[in-house]
């Protein structure tokens, strides 16, 4: 089967400036998603996580190497079909929620029937109906999150990719947010590329886990979780979750101590 | 670095050739050129009458100044200290502050008459507010705890306010000083420009009607030179007591 | 609630006190005239129409400079923000506008503009192009990546971005800089009026000193304070409910 999305050598090193050297911040890597797959990123902070995002997603171009969706090379540009939803904030604060989530379905020029449709469905499906006409600063940070994540799911993306949507939330909103993740991605049968830090998330709502290296980073490692696709987060108490997090951790953990600098026989 | 002074300089000769463009256009009489106001702004500051129209300004800017400064640092003070009373009336003191003011001049002109007192008055009336309302929110602004600390080292309430909340809000009170200062030497030029019979303002309003455009445009650069280097040295003073902390 | 009626109770009590004042003597009446007369003075210019003779040129004049403020300054913002180098020359400079007392230029500005209308709507105009160019800047440096990124996802090119992501976003700040752009307007114009001017409020003001007619000076006044404090709290309660929306506290 046919990559859905690819990645060949793709390495990134930012340039000198002033004094400092040239920083290489990630790669060479090579890295296949396939169509349909729940895959997580895992790595140190600091290992070029959000680089390779913006990468795959066109917003960054790399130092070298080539990134294709569908086949066809990823260049300056973000092609159709490809959604991303960002770690910080992103609503615009000058819009309503429905506004917000009907922003890009409007820059397609659909009719403004099919549009308001679309856009009830969607808040709806986010749990934010009694808020369809409230502006963003009006809501928690959690659901700020939700109407950025339904800005992005509207257009239909055949591929999403995720930089820690769930970084500013707490633990608890973390796992129903999770939840819901999953739903949605039953219900679209989108492709989904989720970048975090946590490895219980990755653990809990994977398919396949990617673990990076520290800085510049690389896949060190690729584990298959083995989870039905009907899943959530009743997975926390079952063993195999325990053990999956202990494996993860086990190979992660003298990648996280080169992060922070310790030697690899600290602690 | 570099290239920003170089880029300054290219600005002021642009400037420069617009100021000579303007001449040539409108004529010498009606615009002098930079080299006719250079020479008649020379001429002025050797010209020992026009030294005390200098004088009659700079006199009645340093007065305004200091009533300005010490009536608003304590106001700032007190509302600073006072937050119901500060919720109450600073509405009216920033209502006051987007006034047209000149409409209060005829009255400070009744109450006082013409002279120095009127403009002095009238322009401590523009910077007052300013250095309270920054004084104000300067001491609001700081942490609880400093006026706990004074109180436990047994500070009375005024000695607490000036050696140790006046003291800590002092970048705050420069930049609002800074600011109400501005406004005060503007409230002293629109009191010399009225009504005054000495001063910079004065000699502005009668070069007018004689048609002296070299004197206008020479006073103008001499009170824009003025303006700027209380401001700058302000701003030095602000960036200091900033930097100390 | 309470803090209004409190404000309200004091603007009360400082008029009263200002009536009794004047009546008693204890103020000369040569020099302020007491509240109830300045009210009597204004209703019977607003019933004569000379006030709206006195007051339609000043407006027109106010008008023109917030259009020019808003729109120059706009312009001028955006060149600023589209060359970063012009910026880095002059931005210091510009962050001193508000120590030039500008009326020093209103001479200069009828010298070579004329006395009539255009040298009132340049002075009245002049804070304000550089409050709103300086509060643009700001608003469109606040603007945070994820957004610009969110709008690069969208395929928004730099025009559409500027029109549909950075503008609307810098749009409170705007508004805090046309509202001074506003309240100088007012002052510029009445006070350039004021100093030298064929008509208008300002004008009519000052020849009322000079005929010691104090009826209509503090008809006048009473007036100018009143239509520039609605003005003024108007703006400030629109911009408060901008910023609340907006999440700006």
């Amino acid at each position: 089967m046919e990559a859905h999305l690819r990645l060949e050598g793709v390495a990134k090193v930012f340039a000198a400036s002033g004094r400092s050297a040239p920083v290489p911040a990630l790669g060479p890597l090579d890295l296949e998603v396939r169509r349909g797959e729940f895959l997580s990123i895992v790595g140190p902070s600091g290992c070029g996580k959000s680089t390779l995002l913006d990468i795959a997603a066109g917003l960054l171009a790399p130092s070298a190497g080539r990134v294709s969706f569908e086949g066809r090379e990823v260049r300056g540009a973000t092609p159709p079909g490809l959604g991303v939803v960002f770690q910080q904030d992103a609503s615009y604060p000058w819009l309503t929620v429905s506004e917000n989530i009907g922003f890009g379905l409007r820059r397609r020029g659909l009719p403004a029937q099919a549009v308001a449709d679309r856009v009830e469905e969607a808040i709806r499906l986010m749990g934010l109906s009694a808020f369809a006409r409230a502006y963003p600063a009006q809501l928690s940070g959690g659901m700020r999150q939700r109407v950025c994540i339904a800005r992005t799911l509207v257009t239909e993306p055949r591929l999403v990719l995720l930089d820690e949507p769930f970084a500013a939330l707490d633990a608890q909103t973390r796992l129903l947010m999770g939840d819901e993740l999953l739903k949605l991605w039953r219900r679209a049968g989108a492709t989904i590329v989720l970048i975090t830090h946590s490895l219980e998330e990755a653990a809990l709502l994977s398919d396949r886990v990617l673990l990076m290296s520290a800085r510049p980073g690389r896949i060190i490692e690729t584990l298959a979780t083995g989870w039905p696709s009907e899943r959530s987060s009743d997975l926390l108490t079952d063993p195999r979750f325990a053990a999956l997090t202990q494996r993860l951790w086990t190979a992660l953990a003298p990648e996280a101590r080169r992060a922070l600098g310790l030697g690899s026989e600290a602690a | 670095m570099r290239q920003v002074l170089v880029d300054r300089l290219a600005l002021a000769a642009v400037a420069l050739t617009l100021w000579v463009a303007l001449e040539l256009r409108l004529g010498p009489d009606i615009l002098p050129g930079p080299l006719e106001t250079g020479l008649r702004l020379l001429g002025l500051l050797a010209d020992p009458a026009f030294q005390d129209e200098i004088a009659s300004t700079l006199g009645a800017f340093a007065l305004a100044a200091l009533l300005a400064a010490s009536l608003g640092l304590m106001l700032g003070a007190a509302l600073g200290t006072l937050p119901r009373t500060s919720d109450l009336l600073e509405p009216f003191l920033v209502g006051f502050y987007a006034l047209p003011k000149v409409t209060l001049y005829p009255t400070v002109l009744l109450l006082l008459g013409v002279g120095l007192d009127a403009k002095v008055a009238f322009g401590a009336l523009h910077g007052i507010v300013p250095v309270a309302l920054f004084t104000a929110g300067g001491i609001r602004g700081l942490p609880p705890i400093l006026a706990k600390s004074a109180r436990t080292l047994g500070l009375a309430r005024v000695a607490t306010v000036t050696r140790v909340l006046l003291p800590a809000a002092l970048p705050e009170i420069l930049a609002g000083l800074r600011i109400g200062l501005a406004l005060t030497l503007l409230g002293t030029l629109i009191g010399e420009m009225f009504a005054a019979r000495s001063g910079l303002g004065s000699v502005l309003m009668r070069a007018i009607p004689r048609l002296d455009n070299a004197t206008v445009l020479s006073v103008t650069i001499l009170f824009l030179a003025g303006a700027l280097l209380v401001d700058w040295t302000l701003e030095r003073a602000t960036r200091r007591s900033a930097a100390g902390r | 609630m309470a803090l209004a009626a409190g404000r309200a109770g004091i603007v009360l009590a400082l008029l009263l006190a200002l009536e009794a004042a004047v009546r008693w003597g204890a103020v000369s009446r040569n020099a302020v005239a007491p509240p109830s007369d300045m009210v009597a003075a204004l209703l019977r210019l607003a019933g004569s129409g000379l006030l709206w003779r006195l007051a339609a040129p000043t407006f027109a004049a106010v008008a023109a400079a917030i259009a020019l403020a808003v729109v120059g300054g706009l312009v001028f913002g955006l060149l600023l923000a589209a060359s970063p180098r012009l910026r880095r020359a002059i931005e210091p400079l510009l962050l001193s506008y508000y120590a030039v007392p500008i009326f020093v230029f209103y001479p200069l500005l009828i010298v070579v503009l004329g006395l009539g209308p255009l040298p009132l709507v340049a002075i009245g105009a002049a804070f304000g192009v550089i409050s709103v160019a300086l509060s643009l800047l700001q608003g469109l440096d606040r603007l945070p990546t994820p957004i610009l990124k969110s709008a690069r996802l969208e395929g928004l090119g730099p025009w559409a971005t500027a029109w549909h992501i950075r503008l609307p976003f810098a749009a409170p700040f705007v508004l805090h800089g046309a509202k001074l752009a506003v309240a100088a307007a007012f002052i510029g114009v009445i006070g350039g009026e004021f100093i030298l001017a064929p008509n208008g409020l300002g004008r009519a003001i000052a020849n009322a000193y000079n005929d010691f007619d104090n009826p209509l000076l503090y008809g006048l006044l009473l007036f100018v304070i009143s239509v520039v404090t609605a003005v003024n709290l108007g703006l400030h309660a629109f911009e408060r409910r901008l910023r609340e929306q907006r999440g700006l506290a």
